[in-house]
């Protein structure tokens, strides 16, 4: 297992999990949303083969208001 | 019924942009929306969890009016994290269009332009059409220009206060300087009277959130501001007659009856 940030909170995974395996359980497939993995912005194309690792800071937005 | 005007090749029946946040509920935002017949709508981008419902409920009730999405940066304190939040905007919203906001500073949540101008030039090249939300700054708003964007926002006052026109020189100065360009003020307007004097002005359209959303009545407001954002509008295109300092009767003074030549 391995820890990453998930919006600011600590989230064991597997250590071998890749974004797209670790958002199958985390989210649902119809929500929307967007992600982003140490500040960088990551398509959902690229969420099959984006690995995570231990340290990871994961930015998981969604709409909301705003101004 | 307003006076169309174009933005980024696009033509709006509306000059008045209205925000999604602050109301009391949906409903009542979806009312506000209603009333204010606006074209285009602002909302954000938060860290929730996907599955959140409540989340999922404002976003739905926002999509389905069926209105032009301005996604925003808010919050944003750098150049890297505006870029990479409208990536992301643009990704579930689908499309190029982002009211581009970096903070300077938290106390009056004032724009950077530092920031602004950094993000503005590589969103452009990314094909975003940007709104920035930016200061009064004659030079910035140039710079921003020079850095691809067809449209500027510059603050009335700082988001929230309703403090309205803060600095009209600087706003007069914006507009003859920059006749061809589609300028929005953007935050800090308070009362539809505000709202009226930036277009008497000769500002293409205004932006607000939460003069509506606070008010007692939201849906109400949101047509005052509607019909005061017509009228100076307007009052704009008809020409307003120039200020004087002193009196000048408007009956005329020939015939005037109880005067009499002394001989």
């Amino acid at each position: 297992m391995i820890t990453i940030s998930v919006n600011n909170q600590p989230h064991p995974i597997a250590a071998d999990a890749s974004l797209g395996e670790f958002l199958a359980s985390y989210a649902q497939a119809d929500s929307q949303f967007a992600v982003a993995i140490n500040g960088e912005f990551i398509p959902k194309s690229r969420y099959a083969q984006h690995p995570l690792r231990a340290g990871d800071q994961l930015d998981i937005v969604s709409p909301v208001g705003g101004g | 019924m307003q006076s169309a005007f174009s933005l980024y090749g696009e033509t709006f029946n509306s000059r008045f942009l209205l925000g999604t946040a602050l109301y009391a509920s949906p409903q009542l935002m979806l009312e506000a929306i209603a009333s204010s017949q606006c074209d285009i709508v602002t909302l954000g981008l938060r860290r929730q969890n996907p599955k959140d419902q409540d989340g999922a409920r404002i976003w739905q009730a926002i999509a389905g009016t069926g209105k032009r999405l301005l996604p925003n940066t808010a919050g944003c304190k750098s150049a890297r994290e505006a870029i990479t939040l409208a990536e992301m905007s643009r990704e579930i919203f689908a499309t190029d269009w982002l009211k581009l906001e970096v903070i300077g500073d938290d106390y009056n949540l004032q724009p950077c332009p530092f920031g602004l101008v950094e993000a503005a030039t590589e969103l452009t090249k990314r094909g975003f059409k940007v709104l920035p939300y930016c200061t009064d700054d004659l030079v910035l708003c140039q710079k921003l220009l020079d850095a691809g964007c067809e449209v500027l926002m510059p603050w009335g006052s700082p988001i929230g206060t309703g403090l309205g026109l803060m600095n009209k020189y600087n706003l007069r100065c914006l507009r003859e300087r920059l006749p061809q360009v589609p300028l929005i003020v953007d935050a800090g307007l308070g009362a539809p009277s505000q709202a009226c004097e930036a277009m008497e002005m000769g500002f293409d359209g205004v932006l607000l959130n939460t003069a509506v959303a606070k008010a007692a009545q939201p849906a109400h407001m949101a047509a005052a501001f509607a019909a005061a954002i017509h009228a100076g509008r307007e009052a704009y295109t008809a020409g307003l007659m120039v200020q004087r300092q002193t009196a000048s009767p408007s009956t005329p003074t020939i015939g005037q009856p109880f005067w009499h030549q002394k001989f």
